[in-house]
């Protein structure tokens, strides 16, 4: 007697097709990012080429945007390195906790799948599977959502350096900085403890912007960091 | 080598590689590796920190207190852009709002 096996489990392409079409609401906002970074880079004196090579090299928006920021402001070089990997510490913790699922996979594999982390791809991939959907490939659910905000992100940083020089300056364009940074805020605050940490960072800010090279964005958010995790242990322990 | 291509290879570089060892650091030796906890608590105060300095950094607040500065109608825009941050939690609307927000008031400005 011959027995059919029919297969409940979802192809590598299906679960890679789910990635994608999960992450498509934040491809629309993936790529005005990537158009302002791309102007930024531009504003900050590096040529089409440069513009295109960084971003590919770093592929983490806010750190470029602010690395690109130290840059125009004349700070040195340790300082621009030092401020766009202190931001890029929150990936340790994405690291960290999405780790397990990446275990069993070559160096190489480990290597490219960790260039893809981004917030939007652990936000989603994590949801999904913390969901358990039967069957899901995992590997190839992430790798549809990471692909995804690559394209639309680099997409977005070509569109910018294109149109970079042509952008009149009455748009006041530069203002969509301290609005992505807006938006950032308000998904990066989950508690008290973390409002308290970004009012301390924002007042810290406003009184030491004298100081050359944002040194004053340095100093208010280490300040910020040490009152805002010394409130959380407070707030856990009463 | 000019100062300023020096200075974007060392930024490209060091950025790039420095990034790649903060998202690899735990994928690379396995899931056997594991962070403080107290370190892993305080890292999630990185985000709000840095984020609510560079936004407040960015709109030129040395600027503000100076009459007639065209900066000045970012603060408005700037609030409006927040209000619609906190009810969509989407960067593509507060982009949006914001910056519609600024060119209203700029119109608005020309009438006066």
């Amino acid at each position: 007697m011959s027995t059919i096996c029919i297969s409940t489990t979802p192809s590598r392409r299906a679960s890679f097709t789910a990635g994608l079409l999960d992450v498509a609401p934040i491809l629309l906002s993936a790529l005005p990012f990537g158009i302002i970074c791309g102007v930024g880079a531009l504003e900050a004196g590096m040529s089409a080429g440069q513009a295109v090579l960084f971003s590919f090299a770093v592929f983490a928006g806010s750190s470029q945007l602010i690395a690109t920021q130290f840059i125009a402001s004349g700070a040195p070089t340790a300082v621009v390195v030092l401020a766009a990997l202190a931001v890029n510490l929150r990936f340790l913790m994405y690291s960290a906790a999405i780790s397990p699922e990446f275990s069993r996979r070559s160096l190489s594999e480990k290597l490219g799948l960790s260039y893809l982390l981004t917030d939007q791809a652990f936000a989603i991939s994590m949801r999904a599977f913390n969901q358990d959907r039967t069957g899901l490939r995992r590997i190839s659910y992430y790798m549809g959502a990471a692909l995804g905000l690559l394209a639309a992100f680099q997409l977005g940083n070509l569109l910018g350096i294109s149109l970079g020089g042509s952008l009149p300056a009455g748009w006041g364009i530069d203002f969509s900085v301290p609005l992505i940074f807006c938006a950032l805020l308000t998904t990066a605050i989950r508690n008290r403890s973390m409002a308290l940490a970004a009012v301390i960072a924002a007042l810290g800010s406003m009184l030491l912007c004298g100081l050359p090279y944002m040194l004053g964005v340095f100093i208010s958010a280490v300040l910020a960091i040490i009152v805002g995790y010394a409130h959380a242990e407070r707030s856990h322990a009463a | 080598m000019q100062p300023e291509l020096l200075q974007f290879a060392t930024v490209t570089l060091c950025v790039g590689a420095g990034t790649l060892a903060l998202r690899s650091a735990f994928i690379l030796p396995g899931s056997a590796a594991r962070l403080p906890e107290g370190f892993r608590r305080a890292l999630a105060f990185v985000p709000a920190a840095v984020f609510a300095g560079l936004l407040v950094a960015s709109l030129h607040p040395e600027r503000v207190i100076h009459p007639g500065d065209p900066v000045q109608l970012r603060l408005p825009a700037m609030l409006i852009a927040t209000l619609v941050a906190l009810r969509t939690k989407s960067i593509l609307w507060t982009i949006l709002s914001g910056m519609g927000s600024l060119w209203l008031l700029s119109w608005l400005a020309t009438l006066l």
